[in-house]
């Protein structure tokens, strides 16, 4: 028996959604008694009984329209949401890929923001030390590492926060379309090292639209659609 | 208790965000570091004509009574709003990755607390070079209201970052709320001018009390624990503590509201 290292019972979530514009404070006495009496929020189900499980060593591709829990299941597991019902058990480090390096900060070096985003992914100051050359080095960065990051391309901000987080000491790798920026060349090198993990019997959740990259990674797929989320084993492996 | 653990375990952000905020502000403005001093200057000169000049107010050594009112005012009203926006500015981390929310309030207050000390330790050395003001063994207590201070801040911070997410009015808010404190706090003028009669009542104000026991300190070389300062012990541990368990209570609304 496999050890699994996300699992999710019976889990529901909703979210409110208010469908009115927000009021100022002239219009609230204007419409008071109105204001009192009507509710003016919806209740937006993403999913209300989600059970799957996840093992450790999985490469798991997560697709489907937008708009149908793809993030939301992603934050659940991060613990940024909590479910309405049910449980959620994960266990070990993750590491979150940002989109184009959300938590970097435009007045300071590419240095500073190494280190900066580095501890927002809960490494240590000698972790991050430890590993800063081999850092620059795949990001491929170079001498632009004492620029401020406003000046970089979004690209370069893009290699560098995949750089970051690739180092970080983790169980499970989160990347949120992370790949759509970034040339040719260095899409395939996140993939070799994304891979690379793969193959240390990390577990990586992966989403991406694009099918034939996750058929051809992937061990399993989750789909993600308005009524229905399946975990489906990958046939090609 | 949980907030210490959470502060422990997740130091190396807290670190992170002062760094930045330090780094950011002393970077993108070309007079940097001396902005820390210059305000409180600035604002020195103008009270100095309005109160010692036309209000006539009798104090000795009037610069250096301002001034130390005055810094820990700054301290209060700088370190109180910018924390209250820190929840809604940082939305797209707090979207994004894991930690505890009240991380972002604990780093804005951090911050403002080294500006803080570093202009006190500016006060000390005019105080020593320029007055015959006594350096006394009293001076020993100033870390001790400091950290009182800090945690009345720190309570505050949870509040008004928490009720932010709510109301987006709340800086706003604050800014009327501290311009009329001002005055109600014994910083231009001495205690001693309130009437006798409503004097219990004013020092009910936790600033001017904080505010009043720094000048008993630093200028009068006087200090003794009494009532007030068991007061404004208790208070801020209070508002801290209350602040804590409704901001921990909330926190996971944060990310669906904000």
């Amino acid at each position: 028996m496999q050890e699994s290292i996300i699992k999710f019972e019976s889990v529901e979530k909703f979210f409110k959604v208010n469908f009115e514009k927000n009021l100022t404070f002239q219009e609230m006495i204007v419409s008071f008694p109105k204001f009192l009496k009507k509710k003016n929020s919806q209740v937006y189900n993403v999913f209300t009984d989600l059970n799957f499980s996840i093992f450790k060593g999985d490469f798991v591709g997560i697709t489907g329209p937008n708009g149908c829990g793809k993030s939301t299941i992603l934050k659940l597991i991060c613990n940024i949401l909590k479910p309405n019902q049910g449980r959620i058990f994960v266990k070990g480090k993750i590491s979150p890929l940002l989109e184009l390096g959300a938590g970097f900060h435009p007045e300071l070096t590419g240095r500073e923001n190494v280190f900066l985003y580095g501890a927002i992914l809960g490494m240590k100051k000698r972790e991050i030390q430890k590993h800063f050359l081999k850092m620059v080095d795949f990001s491929e960065i170079g001498k632009f590492i004492d620029t401020k990051i406003k000046y970089y391309s979004s690209g370069m901000v893009m290699r560098l926060a995949f750089s970051v987080a690739i180092h970080v000491d983790y169980d499970i790798l989160i990347a949120d379309e992370v790949l759509a920026v970034g040339d040719e060349n260095f899409q395939k090198k996140c993939i070799l090292e994304i891979m690379n993990s793969y193959r240390n019997h990390k577990t990586i959740l992966f989403v991406s639209h694009d099918i034939n990259l996750i058929n051809s990674m992937c061990n399993k797929i989750l789909y993600v659609d308005r009524d229905k989320i399946q975990l489906i084993n990958n046939l090609r492996f | 208790m949980q907030l210490f653990e959470n502060i422990i375990s997740y130091y190396g952000v807290i670190e992170g965000f002062v760094v930045r905020d330090l780094k950011d502000r002393y970077k993108s403005s070309y007079l940097g570091f001396f902005w820390t001093i210059l305000h409180p200057l600035s604002l020195v000169v103008t009270y100095t004509f309005v109160f010692k000049y036309v209000f006539k107010v009798q104090i000795d050594h009037y610069v250096i009574y301002l001034l130390s009112g005055l810094i820990p005012w700054i301290f209060f009203t700088t370190a109180i709003t910018n924390s209250s926006e820190s929840i809604v500015h940082n939305f797209h981390l707090l979207n994004k990755v894991y930690f505890p929310r009240e991380i972002f309030p604990i780093a804005i207050a951090v911050g403002q607390f080294i500006h803080f000390l570093i202009s006190m330790t500016i006060l000390l050395i005019a105080i020593i070079c320029f007055t015959h003001i006594h350096i006394s063994s009293y001076y020993f207590i100033l870390p001790f209201l400091m950290m009182v201070q800090f945690f009345l801040i720190l309570g505050s911070s949870f509040l008004f970052s928490m009720l932010m997410v709510y109301l987006k009015d709340v800086p706003l808010i604050l800014n009327v709320v501290f311009q009329f404190l001002f005055f109600l706090c014994p910083i231009a003028y001495h205690l001693e001018a309130v009437p006798q009669k409503y004097r219990t009542l004013y020092l009910l104000n936790p600033f001017a009390l904080i505010i009043h026991l720094y000048h008993q300190v630093i200028i009068f070389n006087n200090f003794e624990f009494n009532g007030h300062v068991f007061y404004v012990c208790f208070f801020s541990f209070l508002v801290m503590y209350i602040s804590y368990f409704l901001f921990k209570r909330k926190e996971w609304e944060f990310v669906e509201r904000a």
